[in-house]
């Protein structure tokens, strides 16, 4: 991964992290052929586990926003009843609540994920959730920005 | 009169047996009529007292040495010895040999230093039948706190204990249904689906090398193989081959890798089994593990743990370890975890112990007799 697109996703999550005042922030990326999702950069993190951390094949976020390609709230007391909380390590490695996972995408293709997350319980409302919708598309213009100049080069 | 025509007298080896005696007698040894009022309605309660304890306990008196003097008749029915053939021996008559010498011990290094025993104990009645009886023990002293006697009141709780047994080969059984099963659904899973969908994968690969420009074609050869992984992902968590065919220091160390993986906390691995235990052991081994790393990814806070398995004496020993932030006893009754993983140690005739301490983390201990 280059310097400067980790620069340019810390930039877009400090300044989601203001505009709705969040704990927690990463981007995530689907790699290899089970299309799993690895976090690449985090604001606001506790540690430094989340860069190692990934999803098994088809399950937790990859199986959900990743596969599905639409937004979802996560929320630490439904996993629990679900009994799918270690589908979810990022929840427990960064001790969140509640967060909002959006799909980061070029073209018609899921590429990542955009993760806001909070270590309370918090319900995002219509104008938050848009915020993050807004942020995540600038990173994913982003994707098709780079693609292009890859192809004219 | 001397002590020794007094005690013949009055013989009080028997609990309140001279009650009647005393009580005929308080007349014309006792002028003070309100005092012996209140003597005789105690002696009446005492006696009255060890009739409703005849009739719902199975009693028995020793010695100090453990003789018998005293049995009622529910002894003598439950264990089909008569009076006779009871009184005068010790408690060994009825022995089962089901307790060890260490238990025994235990037992009268309690009631000689003049504390109440309680506990359970597995006798043996004349015909060999085997019962189960809860005891207790109360020991009666002298001035200087030395018992002279003994008062032992039983209860059957044989069928309680049968309940429990069959409850517990229960559980064994339906854990190993369940494995079975696991293991069938996984073999399915992977040999079936598996190979259909890789069957899929190389139809459509043919097709992209026949015709160079196929965008679709590839974007839905990416998804068969996401697929495929998916679908190995699924056969492996369920009950992964390795386990099987290699054993479980190969399946866990595969295990580890992809829970360091997944959750980011490094475990350190040592295995110093030099063979493999029996299937069912490895199996509970296996589980135990998976189930006390979940616990540590859940609730410990820590971003390393370790993972030990060695043979000391005749018992596979597996230890797992974190530094994380513990809990307490009250604390624990969460997830059904802790107790899963109890059944599956039981379930091998293991143990299962945990030790916790907040804020210093938890270490999670199981043992299993490599003979059995």
């Amino acid at each position: 991964m280059d310097g400067g697109k980790s620069a340019f996703w810390l930039e877009v999550m400090e300044q989601l992290r203001t505009e709705i005042d969040c704990d927690f922030c990463c981007v995530g990326l689907v790699e290899g052929e089970s299309r799993s999702l690895h976090w690449k950069a985090a604001s606001g993190n506790e540690g430094e586990r989340y860069s190692s951390i990934s999803d098994r094949p088809g399950r937790g976020l990859t199986g959900t926003v990743v596969k599905v390609g639409r937004a979802m709230p996560v929320n630490f007391a439904d996993l629990i009843m679900s009994r799918t909380l270690h589908e979810y390590p990022i929840m427990t490695a960064e001790r969140l609540r509640s967060a909002y996972a959006v799909p980061l995408t070029e073209g018609a293709s899921v590429m990542g994920v955009l993760l806001a997350g909070d270590r309370w319980k918090r319900v995002y409302r219509p104008e938050e959730r848009n915020c993050i919708k807004l942020a995540a598309e600038r990173i994913s213009r982003k994707f098709a920005e780079n693609s292009s100049e890859a192809a004219s080069s | 009169m001397s002590d020794q025509n007094a005690k013949a007298r009055y013989p009080s080896e028997n609990i309140a047996s001279n009650v009647d005696l005393l009580l005929e007698q308080l007349e014309q040894h006792i002028t003070d009529s309100s005092f012996r009022e209140a003597l005789q309605r105690s002696l009446k309660q005492l006696a009255d007292v060890k009739f409703a304890l005849d009739e719902a306990s199975i009693v028995a008196v020793t010695d100090h040495k453990g003789k018998i003097q005293y049995v009622n008749d529910k002894f003598c029915e439950i264990s089909s010895y008569s009076r006779e053939e009871l009184l005068g021996k010790d408690h060994r008559v009825v022995n089962s040999g089901y307790h060890g010498k260490a238990f025994m011990r235990e037992l009268w290094e309690t009631i000689s230093s003049g504390q109440v025993w309680h506990g359970e104990i597995k006798n043996r009645a004349k015909d060999g039948r085997e019962y189960w009886v809860d005891t207790t023990i109360v020991p009666f002293v002298d001035a200087e706190g030395r018992p002279y006697q003994y008062l032992a009141i039983r209860h059957e709780v044989t069928q309680l204990k049968e309940t429990e047994a069959q409850l517990q080969s229960m559980m064994a059984q339906l854990m190993q249904v369940q494995e079975e099963e696991r293991r069938r659904f996984s073999r399915d899973l992977h040999d079936g689906i598996g190979q259909s969908l890789f069957a899929l994968k190389i139809t459509l690969d043919r097709m992209i090398s026949e015709d160079g420009d196929s965008k679709g074609l590839q974007a839905l050869s990416g998804q068969v193989q996401q697929l495929m992984a998916e679908v190995r992902g699924l056969a492996w968590e369920m009950r992964p081959s390795v386990l099987d065919d290699l054993g479980v220091v190969p399946a866990l160390r595969t295990y580890v890798e992809s829970y360091e993986s997944h959750y980011g906390i490094r475990v350190r691995f040592v295995s110093e089994l030099r063979r493999r235990p029996n299937l069912l052991t490895e199996t509970a081994i296996y589980r135990v593990v998976q189930e006390a790393l979940t616990n540590i990814a859940k609730y410990a806070g820590v971003s390393e743990a370790s993972v030990t398995l060695r043979e000391v004496d005749s018992f596979v020993k597996a230890v797992i370890e974190d530094r994380g932030v513990g809990f307490t006893t009250d604390q624990a009754g969460r997830g059904v975890g802790l107790f899963s993983m109890e059944e599956r140690a039981r379930a091998v005739s293991g143990q299962l112990r945990i030790r916790s301490v907040p804020g210093e983390g938890t270490t999670v201990t199981l043992s299993v007799p490599t003979d059995r």
